[in-house]
């Protein structure tokens, strides 16, 4: 991990393209200006491998054996009807699954070749590594702004980084830090839902995690909190692997390298985004993507 | 699907496993933590297995002796012969508490309907706060108020009623000061906070549309009152009134003081005096130490009492549950209906309209003016009654402040009483005047070691019990939600609930007391011990709703950061429901500082200054008990002055807890 404060460049290329009105997934993705806006990514990150995954609520199979590679420096879509297993499956990823009573995973979850779920395999350290945002916001209603985002370090007793300096690179990483650092003492719930939403963003990158789950980050955010937080996303795959779970398909389109397609607790295929949107090999993705699905 | 290309894992798996090895996660404690909480809530498992047992293996000998059937049902209590019947007990257990029930229930049904639906909106707030109010006051204080006050001044309409009404059975003949029916009085005056509270909830949960639709239909307000407002919450009257009668069954020390103590018969009427289970207990149990019969006996009567307010309280909460999941029937019916036109069907079956009972209109009165007498009849009755019951405690309020301000001084609390006080000398002071002679013309100092004292035993039962408490609780929400276990501890802190507090202090009596654990008899610190049962369950209770509030969304979240789930529950979940617990802390620790039965047992007898809980301690309550029935009227006043601190220390003790229940940040 490294502790130099690094601010990501923004950029709003991303912002220009979702302006233009009439856009269909499949242009967003086949667009070379959204192709263009990504930027050349060097191999330092981490990858996720599953093989033949599945997931329990106790008889009830509800992800049912995936093969998936969650490729290094990628953001990886992940789209599906409602119920599919989209959310379970990631929850299976840092382990949050277990935290369900009778839930349990099978199969092997590979965090750049080592098995998490191995005996003798600290929870709380996989955790740690693989970071998770969730559908809804949820800062600690108890801390400040500050105090969120520097939770996890406090808790986990990381001496050897600067708090506040950590809080500003987040808090910058998160494109929050010039809406609240004139309050960074005020308490984390009086943000706006969006602003809370990058804060919750901003303590999970500020333990800079290997990989970073989301699922859903965006359904309860307006038009403009959304745009944010994908222009985020984007910078933030430079450093981090990113699983994004949305049932938007223009979002998966702009954001997404590669993307699956989860049915039923099955994955149907995974894809680079533009083949999924374009030219699916399955013909349940066809239908989804093109909104013939019921 | 692509084929995969693993990079070599080599390095990376290498750091990464470097890294997992280096990490000092702390989750090594989680086991741990859990299986502590865990014990804690066995804990509560073998307390109260060790209670039942323990009153069982002594009180065997009375029922060796009788027989179950012929100690519960033959009236042959008489200690000096050492036969033990406890049907006259049983007998005034019941009186006592159907008077209570007579007249009480229509009285706090008739507020709760008052505040709901008749009163201006600016009065319902002061009405409930009244009432609330009332709730507070601790038992010994309505004990010294029925018996210096109440009982004279009504024994005068008790004796015309009884010469009136002598063709009634059990009415009639001579009036004692002390009787059943003065008792069930007080104990009624007691319960109507709790039913009419009971009652206040349900009747808010009426839905509105309902009561418009009977409105709507031509009913008078009465009317709709009858037939949609009472109807509706029938079940959750009877639970609050089976909840009221549990409590005025193990009412202790207000009866105590004001039923007499005969124990030899029931009596020839209501006005004649007698006896409870309970009271017969904190009267007798001095006097039992020379005979192990008598106490046995005693803790034969503890059992029944404890049994009886078991099933009572039992029937209460199915009748309470049964209101709370029609309720959420109804909101589901009213959700799927919602779905369904929104959806765009017709609504199937009978419509809204016909689902609403409708009024049934008295037919006696058919014209609409008489319709309108009726209604202004019944609202203006519902009204009186709401004023008969605030009546009380407007008298004792101000009965308190005028006796108890007068008592007060700089030195009433700088100095320690002397005399016959904080003592629980014998059974029949109440009959005796001894303590008048002795203390006659002396000066009787003030209340400064019951202060103390008070605040030192419910101190020490609440630095030990509110942190058990709420661990227990913390294991309930965190760790034994769905289990088996969970479940059967849960049930366990509802039985405990019921146990009325004598029947703690009787325990206390014989496992600490009277085999002199510690080296002395009696000890604050025993003192502490039965509050603290007491205070355990509800600590419990009310910590429960407060944690499971705590969004599980703030758990996950901290569990994703790779917190501990120790860590979680120390830094999060607890910080964010703090407000919540430091309220039902305070409350609980209000109720037992107001506690009277479970001390006297317990922390003996005590007038001077002691720092040393090991060792007789005097507190407030047994201080008033002492006083209130002493023949001195300078005693008396001591009595007054130190209810008064008592209820103004409870009150500040509450309003604390509603400030810290305000600053809650999770709504
Ligand atoms: N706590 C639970 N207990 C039992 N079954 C569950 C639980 N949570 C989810 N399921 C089941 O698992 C299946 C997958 O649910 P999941 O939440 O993963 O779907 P999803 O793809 O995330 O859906 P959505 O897009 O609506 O969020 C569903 O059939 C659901 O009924
Ligand atoms: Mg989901």
């Amino acid at each position: 991990m490294s502790t130099d404060p690094q601010t990501p460049t923004r950029d709003t290329s991303i912002a220009d393209g979702v302006e233009t009105p009439l856009q269909t997934p499949a242009s967003i993705a086949a667009d070379p200006a959204t192709k263009a806006a990504r930027p050349a990514v060097t191999g330092t990150g981490h990858e996720v491998t599953l093989k033949n995954v599945k997931s329990f609520y106790g008889d009830n199979m509800a992800v049912k054996g995936v093969d998936l590679e969650y490729r290094a420096n990628q953001v990886t879509a992940m789209i599906g009807p409602s119920g599919c297993g989209k959310s379970t499956l990631l929850r299976s990823i840092n382990r949050m699954h277990e935290e369900i009573p009778g839930a349990r995973v099978e199969g092997e979850i590979l965090l750049d070749g080592v098995d998490i779920n191995a005996t003798g395999t600290d929870v709380v350290a996989i955790r740690r590594m693989i970071g998770m945002v969730f559908q809804r916001p949820n800062p600690f209603p108890t801390m400040s702004i500050r105090e969120n985002v520097a939770a996890g370090l406090k808790f986990n007793k990381v001496k050897d980084v600067d708090h506040d300096e950590r809080v500003e690179w987040a808090l910058r990483g998160a494109g929050l830090w010039d809406e609240v650092k004139d309050r960074l003492n005020a308490p984390g719930v009086g943000l706006s839902g969006g602003q809370q939403q990058r804060l919750c963003i901003a303590r999970t990158i500020a333990i800079k995690p290997d990989v970073i789950l989301m699922d859903e980050p965006c359904s309860a955010l307006d038009p403009i909190a959304t745009l944010k937080v994908e222009e985020l996303i984007q910078e933030l795959k430079q450093e981090f692997t990113i699983v994004l779970v949305t049932h938007n398909m223009q979002q998966a389109a702009r954001v997404g390298d590669r993307t699956a397609f989860m049915y039923l607790g099955d994955l149907v295929e995974v894809d680079e985004t533009s083949k999924i949107f374009t030219n699916p090999s399955d013909t349940r993705t066809e239908e989804y993507v093109s909104g013939k699905f019921s | 699907m692509e084929s995969s290309t693993v990079k070599a894992p080599t390095d990376a798996g290498a750091r990464l496993r470097d890294h997992l090895a280096r990490t000092k996660t702390g989750s090594w404690l989680d086991p741990w933590v859990k299986g502590a909480l865990t014990a804690l809530a066995g804990l509560i498992f073998v307390l109260l297995a060790y209670f039942l047992i323990k009153l069982f293996v002594e009180a065997r000998p009375v029922f060796a002796a009788y027989g179950v059937l012929d100690f519960v049902f033959k009236v042959d209590w008489l200690p000096s012969q050492d036969t033990y019947g406890a049907g006259a007990l049983v007998a005034g257990t019941v009186i006592t508490s159907i008077v209570a029930l007579i007249i009480g229930v229509p009285v706090a049904v008739a507020t709760a309907l008052f505040v709901t639906e008749l009163a201006p909106v600016k009065l319902r707030g002061l009405i409930s706060g009244t009432l609330e109010l009332l709730a507070a006051v601790p038992s010994v204080v309505y004990g010294l108020w029925g018996f210096l006050f109440l009982a004279p001044k009504i024994k005068g309409i008790e004796q015309w009623f009884a010469d009136t009404f002598s063709f009634i059975p059990f009415i009639g003949g001579e009036v004692s000061a002390a009787n059943y029916f003065i008792t069930g009085l007080i104990l009624a005056i007691m319960i109507i906070p709790i039913v009419s509270a009971i009652s206040r909830e349900v009747m808010a949960t009426v839905p509105a549309d309902q009561k418009e639709a009977a409105l709507a239909l031509g009913a008078t307000r009465w009317e709709m009152i009858r037939s949609t407002v009472l109807p509706y919450s029938r079940a959750g009257i009877v639970g609050g009134s089976m909840l009221g009668l549990g409590r005025a069954l193990g009412e202790t020390i207000a009866v105590a003081i004001l039923i007499g103590g005969a124990t030899s018969g029931v009596g020839d009427s209501l006005f004649s005096q007698g006896s409870t289970l309970a009271s017969v207990i904190a009267l007798e149990f001095q006097e039992a130490t020379a005979s192990p019969e008598h106490r046995a006996a005693l803790i034969g009567a503890g059992l029944l009492l404890f049994a009886v307010t078991l099933v009572i309280n039992a029937v209460a909460r199915g009748y309470i549950s049964r209101a709370e999941s029609r309720l959420v029937r109804a909101e589901k019916d009213a959700k799927k209906a919602a779905a369904a036109s929104a959806a765009g069907e017709a609504p199937k079956g009978p419509s809204l309209m016909s689902r609403v009972p409708r009024p049934h209109l008295p037919e006696l009165v058919t014209s609409l003016s008489g319709r309108k007498r009726v209604d202004s009849i019944a609202r203006g009755s519902v009204g009186f009654l709401t004023g008969v019951a605030l009546l009380p405690l407007v008298a004792l309020l101000a009965f308190l402040v005028i006796r108890g301000g007068g008592a007060i001084s700089w030195d009433f609390f700088t100095t320690d009483p002397t005399g016959a006080a904080g003592a629980v000398s014998n059974a029949n002071r109440f009959l005796g005047g001894d303590a008048a002679a002795s203390t006659a013309g002396q000066d009787l100092g003030g209340i400064r070691s019951a202060i103390v004292g008070s605040l030192e035993v419910v101190g020490l039962a609440a630095v030990v019990v509110v942190p058990i408490g709420i661990a227990v609780a913390v294991y309930l929400v965190e760790y034994g939600q769905g289990t088996w276990f969970g479940g059967f501890v849960r049930y366990l802190v509802d039985v405990m609930t019921g146990v009325p507090s004598v029947v703690f202090g009787l325990f206390v009596y014989i496992s600490l007391v009277v085999s002199q654990v510690g080296g002395v008899p009696f000890a604050g610190w025993k003192a502490s011990v039965a509050l603290g049962l007491l205070m355990l369950p509800i600590v419990i209770n009310s910590s429960l709703p407060v944690l499971r509030l705590v969004p599980s969304a703030l758990r996950e979240a901290a569990l994703a950061l790779g917190v501990p789930r120790w860590k979680v529950i120390l830094r999060i979940v607890l910080p964010t429901a703090l407000p919540g617990l430091v309220t039902g802390a305070l409350l609980a620790i209000a109720r037992a500082a107001g506690e009277t039965a479970p001390i006297i047992f317990t922390a003996g007898v005590a007038t001077a200054l002691v720092g040393d809980p090991n060792g007789p301690l005097n507190t407030l309550p047994a201080q008033i008990y002492a006083d209130v029935t002493a023949s001195s009227s300078a005693q008396h006043d001591r009595a007054w002055g130190a209810a008064l601190t008592l209820v103004v220390l409870i009150l500040l003790l509450s309003l604390v807890a509603r400030l810290a229940q305000r600053r809650s940040r999770i709504s």
